[in-house]
């Protein structure tokens, strides 16, 4: 078998939807009392699928490099899976059902496919680069918003802006936009990515939180940098995405 | 407003006119003061998200009885959610009994809010990254996070100064699902409140006093 973008979208939807039945069998059980605060609990579900996840990567491309969020950087090769085999944990363990199955592929440092996928509606969004984005039942496109006091922006993880020192920017810009909240961070990039708002921006994250959305957005003609205007990398730890027009005069709050 | 603001309120006080010939009513399109009943109503809440086609955005209306709220209507047409509340005859969510959590310790609270910008312009914003800083402060949209909070998911909404037509129909609702209703002070909240927190019993005290540490 060679290696070709379809099949690496392919394995990425089945180990996808491999790891979201991990999370499903586990959702919403109450094996234990502690079962809500009792974050090994939850790690471990985290950790089962991302294992599953990878498994089932490693059975069609077993020289492949992983970056996930429960196990680390493990392998060395031109080729790196990004995986957040549950994005939303806090909602998982509140039987709130807005989670989501993340997983992207690098080479050489260039994400070229991505997915988002969400085990309890089976909805899938996903991107290959040069191949454009779908987003099942809409059509994928950035709003063309360019002036900041006319854009709806929605953000993430508060405490993120004032851990790295960024609260008063945020703040600053808040006076200028309007702030959208939507239910989570996949609807949040759901809503960017079908134009019905115009920016996402998270203060604190990890690379496999983002990697499905930066593709996306750079599909469809937007620009996705850290808050600062860096270049996306498997070291970055914020993310700001938005069209041409608009995202540079966002990044300027932040510089 | 949009039109559907102005048709919507309008709808809605033509039925309620009808039924309460005597009752004043208090909407986005004015004010007419009428006795000791006052009908409050917000006919799209949302309407940054509504214009936008996102389906996030609800109908709201309060039923006041001199300064208290007696009644409370929540109805989010495009997700089919009805919440409604009379004080004394419990709070329903889709026709299930509504029952706000117990979750008293703050590290294991999820407190939602949004509307940053509000809490901004009141000069709260240090009380907001504060709170931020126990990690369980989340963004969730109102329209969503209240019928979490009502099924005992989520622990705590919390505001910066709202219209009160935004929040009145979930004093009752948060009342009559065993919750408590008061300010950034802890002192029970009024419709002259310039905040508002939204929680269980054993929750609101130590979060009252977090806020004032």
């Amino acid at each position: 078998m060679s290696d070709t973008m379809a099949e690496f979208l392919d394995v990425a939807i089945d180990a996808a939807k491999k790891g979201g039945e991990v999370l499903m069998k586990h959702y919403q059980k109450k094996i234990t009392v502690e079962m809500k605060a009792d974050k090994t609990f939850v790690t471990n579900v985290d950790k089962e699928s991302e294992e599953v996840i990878m498994t089932t990567i490693k059975k069609s491309f077993p020289d492949h490099a992983f970056f996930g969020e429960e196990f680390g950087k493990t392998g060395q090769s031109e080729y790196v899976w990004l995986i957040d085999p549950l994005d939303g944990t806090h909602h998982f363990m509140r039987d709130i059902p807005h989670f989501a199955v993340l997983i992207a592929l690098m080479k050489e440092n260039t994400i070229i496919m991505g997915l988002s996928y969400d085990p309890n509606t089976g909805h899938l969004m996903y991107a290959e680069r040069g191949k454009g984005v779908t987003i099942e039942g809409e059509t994928a496109k950035l709003s063309t918003v360019a002036e900041v006091n006319k854009a709806m922006c929605s953000f993430q993880w508060l405490v993120g802006f004032a851990r790295a020192g960024l609260a008063k920017e945020l703040m600053d810009l808040l006076g200028h936009i309007t702030a959208s909240t939507l239910l989570d961070a996949r609807e949040q990039h759901q809503s960017l990515l079908t134009g019905k708002i115009d920016a996402m921006i998270t203060a604190e994250i990890g690379i496999y939180d983002v990697a499905p959305y930066v593709l996306m957005i750079e599909e469809l003609g937007g620009i996705a940098t850290d808050i600062r205007g860096k270049p996306m990398g498997l070291d970055s730890t914020s993310f700001i995405g938005a069209n041409k027009e608009l995202h540079g005069k966002l990044v300027e709050f932040f510089t | 407003m949009t039109i559907a603001d102005t048709e919507g309120e309008r709808a809605i006080v033509a039925v309620l006119k009808k039924k309460f010939p005597e009752h004043g009513f208090i909407g986005e399109e004015g004010t007419q003061k009428k006795g000791d009943y006052t009908w409050i109503i917000d006919s799209v809440d949302g309407t940054y998200n509504f214009e936008r086609g996102i389906p996030d955005w609800c109908v709201l209306v309060a039923l006041l009885h001199k300064d208290t709220v007696v009644a409370g209507v929540y109805w989010a047409p495009v997700h089919k959610v009805l919440i409604h509340a009379e004080k004394g005859a419990g709070c329903f969510i889709n026709g299930t009994r509504a029952v706000v959590s117990e979750t008293s310790e703050l590290s294991k609270a999820y407190i939602a809010f949004n509307m940053i910008d509000k809490f901004e312009r009141a000069g709260l914003e240090k009380q907001l990254f504060k709170l931020a800083r126990t990690k369980t402060l989340r963004n969730m949209d109102k329209w969503l996070s209240f019928p979490y909070f009502l099924q005992g998911k989520i622990d705590a909404r919390i505001h910066g100064p709202p219209h009160f037509w935004d929040i009145a129909p979930f004093i009752v609702m948060t009342e009559e699902a065993g919750g408590v209703v008061a300010d950034f002070n802890g002192k029970p909240a009024t419709k002259d409140s310039k905040t508002f927190i939204f929680t269980n019993k054993q929750l609101l005290p130590t979060l009252v006093e977090y806020l004032h540490e």
